[in-house]
């Protein structure tokens, strides 16, 4: 016959599942050169503007490949593989930013002529770019060892 | 109409403590590494090995080899039963406490 646990064990068996749920999606801590480096790139992309359009559009989708093929690189290193939803939240929380500050720059440069909003727009997609890898990292666990 | 019993969900198999670890871990990713759930639950790999064959048997896990780094390596899945076997059951655990805390 079966036999439920008691009240208590079940609470505490709940607890457990939700703790060990909560760790495994946590992701794990990416490499220290994974932010600057990712930043640095975008911020190149930013800065490359002078270049003719059709350039710009190769060497900016250029760069979102080499992003995705590191990151998934990255991700290969954890020993998981997440949910869709969490890799779409990964994405969003990078191209969406990345999206408005390039519209923005485009649309100043475009109606008022401005070239700095490049340079901000690669500043500013650095230090995201850092920080947000650095704000993944907190919240992580321990990349494990080969 | 008639309301499920939501007791009915509870599933043995699913209930030994390293078993539920393994189906929350599961559950929470698409696939893991056999080395990661073995680092996350802390057990041995024998250990991991025995109730991950039950959950096989159960047809609640599946396995699958792939070669990375010249070795081979084993990723664990939770199938669409083991998905809908883990939730029943976590609402079986739910409806217990429940029951407790209303009588209690």
């Amino acid at each position: 016959m079966e036999s439920h646990p008691e009240p208590s064990e079940a609470k505490a068996m709940l607890a457990e599942a939700a703790q060990a749920g909560e760790t495994a999606s946590a992701g794990v801590r990416l490499e220290p050169w994974f932010g600057p480096a990712l930043g640095g790139f975008e911020a190149v992309v930013f800065l490359s503007h002078l270049l003719p359009w059709w350039a710009q559009a190769v060497l900016v989708i250029a760069a979102l490949a080499a992003f995705m093929a590191a990151l998934a690189k990255q991700l290969q290193l954890t020993g998981v593989r997440y949910r869709l939803r969490d890799a779409k939240a990964a994405v969003a929380a990078i191209l969406i930013p990345l999206a408005v500050l390039y519209l923005g720059a485009t649309l100043l440069e475009g109606l008022a002529g401005l070239r700095w909003p490049w340079a901000l727009g690669a500043a500013l997609v650095f230090t995201y770019m850092v920080l947000l890898v650095r704000h993944w990292n907190a919240a992580a666990r321990p990349r494990r060892t080969p | 109409m008639t309301t499920a019993d939501p007791m009915s969900g509870f599933d043995e198999t699913i209930h030994a403590p390293n078993r539920l670890r393994i189906c929350a871990t599961l559950y929470a990713v698409d696939e893991a590494e056999f080395g990661t759930v073995r680092e996350l639950l802390g057990v041995a790999p024998s250990v991991l090995s025995k109730h991950v064959a039950v959950l096989t048997e159960a047809g609640y896990v599946t396995q699958r080899r792939a070669t990375r780094d010249t070795r081979q390596r084993v990723w664990l899945r939770l199938t669409k039963e083991g998905r809908t076997a883990y939730e029943s059951h976590l609402t079986a655990l739910r409806a217990i406490v429940a029951t407790g805390e209303r009588d209690g």
